[in-house]
């Protein structure tokens, strides 16, 4: 009777569970934009060159509206060592630095203060990376560009020269565009 | 899932069916000694009656009487059903299933045909339940386990039903045994990788079957994507960026992998919604963000509408 009640089982499982009738795999949830942007991200912290009074203290690698680059840097970055400072992630909500040492500062698509912000790192050596088209001309030193399905990023290595920021040979060898 | 609720219905008059008209064995004049163990059967002496049909077939008459053929398989059955219920290995089955199958190939005139199609059919589809159990509680071991049991019913459903058609029910096992492989993986990402390809492989099995299938097509798309997903989240501070452009690019063609199977998805169930999540992550993360914003609006489309 045991057997004849298997068979009942299965039945009714067949019926009503969507497990057994072949069930949906979940969509893996990784943000992989602000995986890999968070990952250029100190590639550039890491492989760039900073005036010497710069070197000291924490190294701040500053995020505005991209929340989701900023988690991910908060989560695998913070406090890891970009050469002899630590490295400290922080959100910019502002439009302007208003006297913060920034060292990298990476203004999402989306921000709205983008100019302003931009403006108010002028004369201090601060890396700012962007994701827009155009915005290596309108400020930025790095900027994200897809290419053939691949993130990548260009560089103006003239700019940054003049804001007195190194960037560094391997860099500047896989940029797609180097001004 | 017409295909699952067929099979449903199938195993639940199976239920009924076996219920109320188990044990009865078909009387009929044989050998003297099959006629016994046609008697100790009847008299609930399963044991006495399988020595007993063993006896009879080794006279030349019985072992070329159809009729004897099928009280040894029917014996056999009622044995497997007393003694082995839980047993998927069972050596009575098997007995049982040989000696039902020698029956039907001595019965020329086809006199006996209800009786061992009726026997066959109850034999066949407790493989097909034991490749679904196994199946649904798949690990390393069982899986040619599984394997072996839906052979087994694959074999004998055309014997006892030639019109029949297979492939519901082995899209319906593929598809559990590609969510048991599917398991295996997730639960050792880095060290059971090949249990993946075993579940997509399950999956491309069963699009050989039906092309239209929903959830294989989409299953297959989920399953190039997540692995070059999990690929990427494991991108931490020591990744360095020739790593890095690297793995995007190997990523890439998973990425690429996907597409089409989430895409010939969409094309079957238009407005799910979980199929155009899928299509807004896979472009976003080919860098296609007009595609993935274009999926993204139809979504909100959907949802707006649902409100």
């Amino acid at each position: 009777m045991s057997r004849y009640f298997g068979l009942y089982v299965i039945a009714l499982l067949l019926l009503s569970s969507p497990a057994i009738l072949g069930q949906d795999a979940e969509l893996d949830n990784t943000d992989i934009q602000a995986t890999v942007k968070a990952s250029y991200l100190f590639n550039f912290a890491k492989y760039s060159d900073w005036p010497e009074d710069w070197k000291s203290g924490v190294f701040v690698i500053g995020v505005a509206g991209n929340p989701g680059v900023l988690k991910e840097l908060r989560e695998k970055y913070s406090n890891k060592p970009i050469g002899s400072q630590i490295l400290e992630i922080r959100e910019i909500k502002g439009p302007e630095l208003a006297g913060e040492k920034i060292h990298v500062l990476f203004v999402g698509k989306d921000f709205r203060d983008y100019a302003s912000l931009v403006k108010s790192c002028r004369k201090i050596p601060v890396l700012i990376v962007a994701e827009s088209d155009g915005a290596l001309d309108a400020g930025s030193l790095v900027n994200f560009k897809a290419v053939d399905g691949v993130l990548k990023f260009e560089v103006n290595d003239t700019r940054a020269r003049q804001a007195g920021i190194k960037i560094g040979d391997l860099l500047k060898g896989w940029a797609v565009t180097l001004k | 899932m017409g295909g699952n609720i067929k099979i449903a219905f199938a195993a639940l008059w199976l239920f009924a069916a076996l219920v109320s008209s188990s044990g009865k064995l078909l009387a009929q004049p044989g050998t003297a000694k099959t006629q016994r163990a046609v008697e100790l059967h009847e008299s609930g002496d399963l044991t006495a009656a399988r020595e007993q049909i063993l006896e009879a077939l080794k006279e030349t008459a019985a072992a070329n009487d159809a009729y004897s053929w099928y009280v040894k398989g029917f014996i056999y059955k009622e044995l497997y059903k007393r003694d082995d219920q839980e047993s998927r290995n069972s050596h009575n089955r098997e007995i049982s299933v040989d000696a039902i199958l020698k029956a039907i190939q001595l019965d020329s005139e086809d006199k006996l045909y209800e009786y061992n199609r009726k026997a066959l059919k109850y034999l066949a589809q407790t493989y097909f339940n034991d490749a679904l159990l196994v199946a649904g509680s798949l690990n390393k071991r069982n899986d040619q386990e599984a394997r072996k049991l839906f052979g087994r019913y694959k074999e004998l459903l055309p014997l006892y039903e030639p019109q029949a058609d297979v492939t519901p029910y082995e899209v319906d096992f593929l598809g559990r045994l590609a969510s048991g492989y599917r398991a295996i993986y997730h639960n050792n990402r880095d060290s059971n990788y090949v249990y993946l390809t075993e579940s997509i492989s399950c999956y491309e099995n069963i699009l050989r079957l039906n092309n239209e299938h929903y959830t294989a097509n989409y299953n297959i798309a989920i399953s190039y994507y997540n692995l070059a997903a999990y690929r990427i989240s494991k991108i931490d501070y020591q990744t360095e960026l020739f790593d890095l452009i690297v793995i995007q690019d190997e990523c890439l063609k998973q990425f690429r992998q996907s597409l089409p199977y989430m895409l010939k998805a969409d094309s079957l169930r238009p407005d799910r919604k979980e199929t155009l999540k899928g299509l807004m992550a896979i472009y976003l993360s080919m860098n296609d963000t007009d595609k993935s914003d274009f999926h993204k609006r139809k979504l909100e489309a959907i949802i707006g509408g649902e409100k």
